[in-house]
Formats: structure tokens, sequence, C-alpha cells
């Protein structure tokens, strides 16, 4: 076990101000691919990564009964459609709240997952209205 | 220019969970079984396909299973090839064979899907897929995957719970007569309603189990078949596609495109449609998956999945019977195995050799069989098409 939390080395980037999750985008055409990609699937241009936008809309989250391995807890988990065209995967923490498709969910880096080390991911929230 | 290429032996282990069993056991008593059901030698084999999606990880054979299974029989000197496509392993190696037959480099192949998921150390949680290594650091597992499928299928068409309770009832129906099923008493819609929750709307009975198991089949050349005399069972095989997933960002999730695009393919190679289709095995590793791939196979319009299952379209005497042998959700899902034993069920049905579950006069039959997950969408499909 590792003192630092392993940050997923694909989609977790640090451009300066800590962790943040990173998506890909062709400089050329501008197509944005999340998990980020080496290369434009357009036009073969090498794809630069840049952060993900902070706000989503939720397409689907769902409530985990029997977690897998990894996870000790029962959690949501959901898929957020991102201003830039791109869908991202994490877990949801619905503080209280309905998590009804077409809502506003912000994202933070933070531990995704516990076993058998520490994993930092995008951890969606109900974003402040 | 192709071949005619024709299955014409088949060979099955029991599914379930076997401890005293092992890859080696399993594998070669399949395909000695479909040897002996078409009535050939070991010797007359001059290829092996193999299907097996996570030995490599579980057994010390991330290569090698059909070099392994040939040994068993005294099979030598022969072209081996190991065919690892997530869940679609077993139909893909078919595809494999079907390829180097009608292409005229071969003339009589044995096709094994074969896996052993019960010594996994993790059994009793949800088995994660190869593939989504950054997803499952961020809890991702295929039972939620579905699970938000299932709600959003829900939503755009109104399906219910109960409608998805339907199939899984359907499918314990039909494995009751399946003497291989690992699961075999009938369950009522409350029993599924009222089954532990895994994740979303999906419940322990919407989930296929896993299981151990592996399934055979051994194809010949038309010209093959008529050297051997081995013709009066022989079942033709009209178009095997294999295709990748269509990877786009933000789609509907209630749709599986390269299902539908390689289920077209292979319609357009048999010359046949939808309404030709007598039996079908689906993906059904869900209940709501097997309502989404009948979609996506065009047996059905996009969303009229549900209620035509509750009516019985798709039950043993329906429109068309699906998931006749049980399906996933009651043999279970060894990975590997699952795509081959969707093949031996239809061909007993075409050759109608399947007692209390044959579907009168089948003449046509399709597989679908999916496998893994990619950018919002599924990693490959495999489309079978067969006709007596």
């Amino acid at each position: 076990m590792s003192d630092k939390p392993r940050a997923s080395q694909t989609v977790v980037d640090d451009f300066g101000d800590g962790p943040v999750l990173t998506a890909s985008r062709c400089p050329s055409c501008g197509d944005t691919r999340y998990p980020p990609r080496a290369w434009c699937v357009n036009d073969q241009e090498t794809m630069e990564r840049v952060p993900v936008s902070p706000v989503g809309t939720l397409y689907e989250a769902v409530w985990v009964s029997r977690p897998p391995y990894g996870f000790r807890e029962p959690y949501y988990v959901g898929y957020v459609d991102m201003p830039e065209g791109i869908r991202v995967f994490g877990r949801i923490e619905a503080n209280g709240h309905e998590l009804e498709h077409g809502m506003q969910l912000a994202h933070r880096i933070d531990v995704s997952r516990t076993e058998p080390e520490d994993v930092l991911g995008p951890i969606f929230a109900p974003a402040a209205s | 220019m192709t071949e005619s290429v024709y299955v014409v032996g088949v060979g099955i282990t029991p599914f379930g969970k076997f401890a005293d069993e092992s890859m080696k056991s399993l594998g070669r008593t399949a395909s000695r079984t479909a040897l002996i059901d078409a009535g050939i030698s070991p010797r007359d084999i001059d290829l092996v396909s193999a299907g097996s999606a996570r030995s490599g990880m579980l057994h010390g054979h991330e290569s090698g299973v059909g070099q392994m299974v040939a040994w068993e029989l005294g099979i030598s000197g022969v072209a081996v090839y190991n065919v690892k496509a997530y869940c679609a392993s077993g139909s893909s190696a078919f595809n494999v064979a079907y390829m180097a037959l009608a292409g005229g480099f071969n003339e009589v192949a044995l096709v094994v899907g074969v896996e052993q998921l019960s010594v996994r150390a993790e059994k009793g949680r949800p088995i994660t897929s190869d593939g989504v290594e950054i997803e499952s650091d961020f809890g991702f597992t295929p039972p939620a995957f579905f699970a938000a499928v299932t709600q959003e299928h829900m939503r755009e068409f109104g399906t219910t719970r109960e409608q998805l309770a339907a199939v899984a009832v359907k499918n314990r129906a039909n494995a009751v007569h399946n003497p291989v099923a690992q699961y075999r008493n009938a369950i009522s819609i409350d029993d599924v309603i009222n089954s532990p929750n895994v994740s979303g709307p999906l419940n322990l009975f919407d989930c296929c189990p896993t299981g151990d198991g592996a399934a055979a089949l051994v194809l010949m050349t038309e010209s093959a078949v008529k050297r051997l005399k081995v013709g009066d069972r022989a079942i033709r095989i009209a178009s095997s596609v294999v295709r990748s997933g269509e990877y786009e960002q933000v789609k509907s999730l209630t749709t599986f495109n390269l299902d539908v695009l390689a289920s077209k393919q292979a319609y357009e190679k048999a010359g046949l449609g939808p309404e030709d289709l007598d039996v079908v095995e689906v993906h059904d590793a869900f209940t709501i998956t097997e309502l989404i791939h009948i979609e996506d196979l065009g047996l059905v319009a996009k969303g009229e999945s549900g209620p035509a299952v509750a009516r019985g379209e798709f039950s043993l005497g329906g429109r068309i019977p699906v998931s006749t042998s049980g399906g996933l959700l009651t043999k279970g899902h060894p990975l590997g195995a699952s795509g081959t034993a969707q093949l031996v069920e239809l061909v007993e049905q075409l050759r109608g050799e399947s007692g209390v579950r044959q579907v009168d006069g089948a003449k046509v039959a399709m597989a679908q069989m999916s496998g893994g997950f990619m950018e919002s969408d599924l990693a490959t499909s495999c489309i079978t098409i067969l006709t007596r």
C-alpha cells in the first residue's frame, strides 16, 4: 500500500492546480474524446490533453447493491454527459437528492476505490444551483 | 467463391460449478461428444479453433487452450487457433473455423468453447470484464452498466419491471427441459421481482450466474461431408459475421449499433431476413439484454420487446422462440463456452432433436453473442445464421 493514492494514469492529469479529470481534443478538428486517445479518429492528428468541464448532465445513475472487489459499501454510479460532447462514468454522491435523468452534476477528483490501494477518480455530486 | 460449410457434430457438458473438473476435462469431454456425434475420428480433424476468455488469469493457460484440448483427444499436426473476445470468444472461434473452411484452406474443423470460472478468488461478487480497467476503478460492474441501460429503456419506452421479469421466467421455463442447464426450477414473476437487488432495477434473477462448462462443434466443407459420408444431419452455416463496436461518445444506450449492423450483414449474406427466423439464441446475460438484442436483430420493433415478451411471442410455441436452451440466465455464463453452447442448441433444434424444447419444423436459426465494453458500446458482436 503506497502513501499517496494512485491517480488513474489515463484520465487524471495535473495541469498545475491539482489533479483534474482529463479528456483529449484534436487541435485540428476539435473532436473531443473520453477516455483520452493518442490520435484523432477523424484525421489522425496527435490529440492534446484538456481538462473536462466542471458540470455535466446526468444520463443515468444506478445504485450498486452488491459492490465488486475493491469496494466495501454500496454506492451510486452513473453516466454524465459533459458540454464538450463526451460521456463520463463515475461514482456519484447523492447527498440526499433524488438522482434524476437530466439533472446537473459537478465533479471533483477524489478517492474512488480503496482496495487493493486507493485510486483517484471523478466523483460527481448534485451541482449547487 | 466460398465453399459451403456445415455443422456435422455437436457436444456439450453440463453447465454449473464443478470443483472436480478442469478446463482440460471439460474441453475434452465436449469435444469427444462432438466427434462421436459426427461419427468421425480425431484423426479426421485438420483444424482446431478454441474460444476462452479468462482462462489465462485463472488456469495458467493465457494461450494454448486449443493445443491442450487437441492433445487430450489425440489430435496432432494440425492448425490450431486460440481466440479471445470477451463473452464472444467461442462464437469468434467458430467464425475463424468457418472462414478457414469456407476459404478452402481446411476441410474438417473442431471448434471448442470452454471456461471454468468457479475457481476465481472473488466468487460471489459480480464478475468484472476485460477492457474496463479505468471504469472498474470508478465502480463499474456489468450489472451496473446494464442497470443504467434498463432505466433508459424504461424511461424511453415504458418497459416495466414485470416485462423484464417475463424474460427470466420464460428462460427458466425452457431450462426445466434442458438437462445441461445450471438452474432448472421454474420461477414466477414475483420470484424475480422479490429476488435480492444487484443494481438499479436489476435483481439477482435478472442477472446470469457464472459457471463452468464447454461446448464443441465439428464443421466440414461440402466435399468433406461427401467424402466422410456424414451428411444425414448436416446443418448449413448460412452466414457468420464478426464486427467490433461503433464508438460514439454520447448515444442512447437502448440500442447496440454493432448488433444492428452485424445482423444486417448476416441477413444479407444469407439472403434471409428476421421474418425467416424460426428459433433464436441471444446474449441474455441480463433480462434487459435479451430485450435489446431481439430489437436490434429486428425480431420486434424498437421499444416493443417488453410487451411482446410478456405476450409470449418469444416463448416456446410463440412467434419466434428465443433462448430455447434456457439461455445464459439459466445455463450460467462460462464466457468462452456460452457462444458455442448457443450454436449446439440451434443445431439440435434444426435437426429436430430438442425433445420437449423442440420448435416444430425449425428451418432457420440465428445466434447473437456480443462481448466486452468500449466507450459506451459493446466491443464485439458475432452473428451466426444456420439453416437446415
